[in-house]
């Protein structure tokens, strides 16, 4: 079995590794690799071939394989070195990692630091129970994204689209510029799951219908999908009584939601928020587990990917420095804590240092959409940031940023509550 | 077209289905210097009732005394050791108890515990609350005592079933899938052949396996005195995550219909739960439903509180002949040359090696059975790459590149292994038939990232386009057309 060292080891070639080890060599961190199971780097950018990329992070409309071509040719200028058909089967805490190579067979690899990036992968059927047959014409919409845009392939000619995530909505339209007929998208919500323009663009521009409050209930076909049962629910989510009717399809392509990828988080030991389904992280985007970090879509799933870069970013810096001998400074933590309307945050606890030196981004999720409302986070009752936000929606993560603060305040907190609350109380 | 331009072979015996008992008759068959064919319907052996239900192989605890089930299922227990061990199949006595929660079903207990030795399996015993809690910590503190059935066991029903599809074929059977049985010809009182999709087969004898469809099988020469429908059974697979949850197999005591929802452990360290029992009428619907999945999870969460729906990776349901009292295992009174090996139930994977034993004493009654020099009754173990150890992945990955591009990763199946069940004979054909035979798709991304790398593995080794790679035969099949940029580039994807 071949082995190899490295400064820093990155997991996973999509958005957050790749600005992971861009950020890495930047900060001077000399061999940096970059382990990618796929055949091409990118992750799930080169087949989001729509625009909409990098408004934040470049301040320019971008195609998925534009934005992260920016990133490809960065990491080969700066002689990342990438390992593509290589998958990673463990991480241990020690920084030793166990992967499969296409080229080699097994190899080790000892990393200074290790970043996890490994993104996440789409929510099942089978995670759902949806009743039925199991034909052949049921996809998850990022697989058939996969199959139309780089592939070559359609995977069928009348859809039904089941969630209004972001890729369901632009796997409607995609699918439509194709010849296929879509024939609804089914949300089980009051609202749409992913970002508005994405509604606007990919559905009310094309005259896809929306079922929103409806259900598939079930999958019909014995060989190829033949139809799919759609009611409407009710306040709990269950399908109301008589309401069911059969919308004949060939195709149904679930958007119902994606979860982080950390099976290998797991198995290392690296404590977990059951929230977020990714690891517990600080502000450093450090784990439990020294020099192991963190970032992207395996953290929690982000809306947009200047959000992905940007903690890769973070990570990629923070690996850099440990890796160099900085190890990790005094584990002194303030935990953040959900309060009303949230759902989740990211991180979950900052270092006091950190609090008092500068300043330390905080994202998060809603639980329920609002509007005029105001995110604020507390210490002690006191408010240490607040701003106005004129809507929230759960499909879109709020950032609020914490400004250094005097010592002797942080000295008497022991956690941080985030807020969304309404702007006037009732 | 199909059927127009059948290909005439010939075979001392047929064996109609290739599920767990038409492969267990087929192996059987193949001992003796017989030529044979297995014909199935569907595009891959094992592919109705003995694919999809509990995995269990029991021994005989809780049947009605006296019936030729009974007989037969005691009997096979014991040959499953050396069976599993040939053919290299994992199979494991995790045993099996009976969780009783109440008083009136600690006084059950006793009854069932004497039906079982009524059928001469011995080692049951009644345990207590206590020890109940031992095996199983995840179980409800309600438990009041069990019964414990330590020779019941585990294993996977289709790497069974293609195993000895397997070892059979490797001794001399041909297995023919996607052959559907349309006539079968008497002349003079006896067989003379069997029609099949695209084949008829010239034979002597016929031995009828064909499961769910066995009574319409047996009409075709006149045996028509009794009828099965499905019962339908639906089940939950949940993720290996889980797997800590449960020790053995768990059973609330049976009630008159069924013997209500288990909770296992996998061959493949999954959790088991299910089934349901409902008759219905349709012999090809296995569609799960919303109140059999509720059903199923809400009697096993009675036992184990823990369990919920989110942890599922996947549901099925599969249909189990119903509709005669016992097996009918015999030969034909009127015609020569056919034998039912039919109405087998829900303990058909448990039963169908003492089966194959019945079966052929009938052919022997009728035909010389001459055991065939070169006989091979060992298949090589396939074992999993992710089964293997730190030093043997790398052993086997330095001398075979094949093992070192892992194509699922959920389950970590590398191209090698979906390259081994390509050119295995029978041969994995599809999706599905991949998937049985390598777990490529079955883990908890249910195929979402391999399923294009493995339809890119069939179309390259099975020489068929990408738009005709099927899930599971023809009419299943995954995509529908190259795109329009993909159709229009020079010399474009077909």
């Amino acid at each position: 079995m071949k082995e190899y060292s490295c400064d820093v080891a990155v997991i996973g070639g999509g958005a957050a590794g790749l600005a992971a080890a861009t950020a890495a060599r930047e900060a001077g961190a000399e061999k940096v690799l970059v382990i990618e199971r796929d055949r091409l780097l990118g992750g799930i950018l080169p087949q989001c071939i729509h625009s909409g990329f990098g408004l934040v992070t470049f301040k320019e409309d971008l195609t998925g394989p534009e934005y992260i071509h920016r990133f490809t040719t960065k990491t080969a200028e700066l002689k990342v070195e990438a390992r593509l058909n290589t998958l990673v089967l463990e991480v241990r805490p020690d920084r030793r990692i166990i992967a499969a190579s296409a080229s080699e067979g097994m190899i080790g690899v000892k990393a200074g630091a290790v970043v996890l990036a490994m993104g996440c992968r789409e929510r099942t059927r089978g995670a759902l129970a949806i009743p039925g047959t199991r034909p052949a014409g049921v996809f998850t919409a990022g697989q058939a994204q996969r199959f139309v845009n780089i592939e070559g392939y359609m995977p069928g000619e009348r859809v039904v689209i089941l969630g209004s995530g972001d890729v369901g909505m632009i796997m409607a339209r995609r699918l439509t510029f194709e010849g296929a007929k879509v024939e609804a998208v089914v949300e089980v919500l009051p609202y749409v799951g992913g970002l508005m323009r994405n509604k606007v663009q990919c559905l009310d521009d094309f005259g896809i219908p929306l079922l929103l409050k409806h259900t598939v209930t079930r999958i019909c076909g014995n060989q190829r999908l033949t139809g799919v049962m759609v009611a409407q629910v009710d306040g709990e989510r269950r399908p109301v009584p008589g309401t069911e009717r059969l919308v004949e399809c060939d195709t149904l392509l679930l958007s119902v939601g994606l979860i982080p990828e950390n099976e290998l988080t797991e198995k290392c030991g690296i404590e977990m928020d059951q929230v977020t389904g990714g690891a517990m992280l600080d502000e450093r985007m450090e784990t439990g587990v020294p020099g192991i970090f963190a970032c992207g879509n395996v953290v929690h799933v982000c809306d947009i990917v200047d959000n992905v870069t940007a903690m890769g970013l973070e990570a990629g810096r923070e690996a850099a420095k440990f890796a160099s001998g900085g190890g990790s400074p005094e584990r002194d933590y303030v935990s953040l804590v959900a309060g009303e309307n949230v759902r989740y945050i990211v991180p979950q606890r900052i270092s006091r240092r950190s609090l008092l030196e500068r300043n330390v981004a905080v994202h998060l999720r809603v639980a329920q959409p609002g509007q005029n409302v105001r995110l604020s986070i507390k210490a002690g009752g006191e408010p240490v940031f607040k701003a106005p936000k004129k809507a929230v929606h759960p499909g879109e993560a709020l950032i609020g940023e914490l400004s250094p603060q005097s010592a002797e305040f942080f000295q008497k907190v022991g956690e941080l509550v985030v807020d969304v609350e309404p702007l006037v109380k009732k | 077209m199909a059927g127009e331009k059948r290909k005439t072979i010939d075979a001392d015996v047929v064996i109609v289905g290739a599920g767990s008992v038409g492969s267990a008759v087929a192996r059987m068959v193949s001992r003796y210097s017989l030529s044979s064919v297995l014909l199935e319907r569907e595009s891959d052996v094992c592919c109705g009732t003995s694919k999809a239900n509990n995995a269990h192989i029991v021994c005989g605890a809780d049947i009605t005394p006296g019936l030729i089930e009974t007989g037969i299922v005691v009997r096979s227990n014991g040959l499953y050791d050396q069976v599993t061990e040939e053919l290299g199949v994992p199979y494991r006595r995790i045993g099996n108890c009976y969780a009783a929660l109440t008083e009136e079903e600690v006084k059950r207990l006793e009854g069932m515990r004497d039906n079982a030795l009524k059928n001469g399996v011995n080692d049951v015993k009644i345990i207590s609350r206590d020890e109940v809690l031992e095996m199983e910590p995840h179980l409800t503190r309600e438990v009041k005592a069990g019964l414990w059935v330590p020779r019941d066991g585990i294993v996977s029903p289709y790497s069974l079933a293609i195993a000895l599809c397997e070892n059979a074929a490797r001794n001399g059977v041909r297995v023919l899938a996607n052959q559907k049985v349309e006539e079968i010809v008497v002349e003079d009182g006896a067989v003379r052949r069997v029609v099949a999709t695209d084949v008829v087969v010239t034979t002597r004898m016929v031995i009828n396996c064909a499961g769910l469809f066995a009574d319409e099988v047996s009409a075709m020469v006149g045996w028509n005195d009794f009828k099965l429908h499905p019962r339908r059974g639906e089940f939950f697979i949940l993720d290996r995550k889980f797997r800590h949850l449960v020790n053995h197999i768990m059973y609330p005591l049976p009630n008159p219909v069924s013997r209500g929802a288990t909770i296992c452990p996998t061959i493949d360290d999954n959790v088991l739960i299910g089934p349901t029992a409902v008759d219905v009428t349709d012999k090809f619907d296995r569609g799960t439903t919303a109140e059999g999945l509720s059903q199923v999870m809400g009697s096993v969460s009675k036992y184990y509180p823990e369990i919920k729906p989110w942890m599922a990776v996947t549901q099925y349901a599969g249909l189990r002949p119903a509709g005669a009292p016992d097996f009918i295992i015999g030969r034909h009174h009127e015609v020569a040359g056919f034998i039912n090996a039919a109405a087998i139930r829900s303990t058909g994977i448990s039963a169908c090696l003492g089966i194959a034993e019945r079966v052929r004493d009938l052919l022997a009654e009728v035909m010389k059975l001459t055991e065939k020099p070169g006989y091979e009754p060992r298949r090589p173990a396939v074992r999993p790459f992710s089964g293997l150890s730190l030093e043997e992945k790398d052993a086997l990955t330095a001398k075979d590149s094949r093992h070192r591009k892992v194509v699922c990763r959920c389950e970590t199946v590398t191209e090698g292994e979906i390259l081994d069940a390509i050119h295995r004979n029978p041969a994995a054909s599809d999706l599905d038939a991949v998937k049985r035979r390598t777990r490529a798709g079955m883990g908890r991304c249910q195929a979402g990232f391999c399923r294009p790398r493995v339809m890119e593995i069939l179309s390259r080794e099975t020489g068929t386009p990408m738009t005709k790679v099927t899930l599971r035969g023809p009419g299943s099949e995954v995509l529908t057309r190259p795109t329009k940029q993909a159709a229009g580039k020079p010399g474009g994807k077909s």
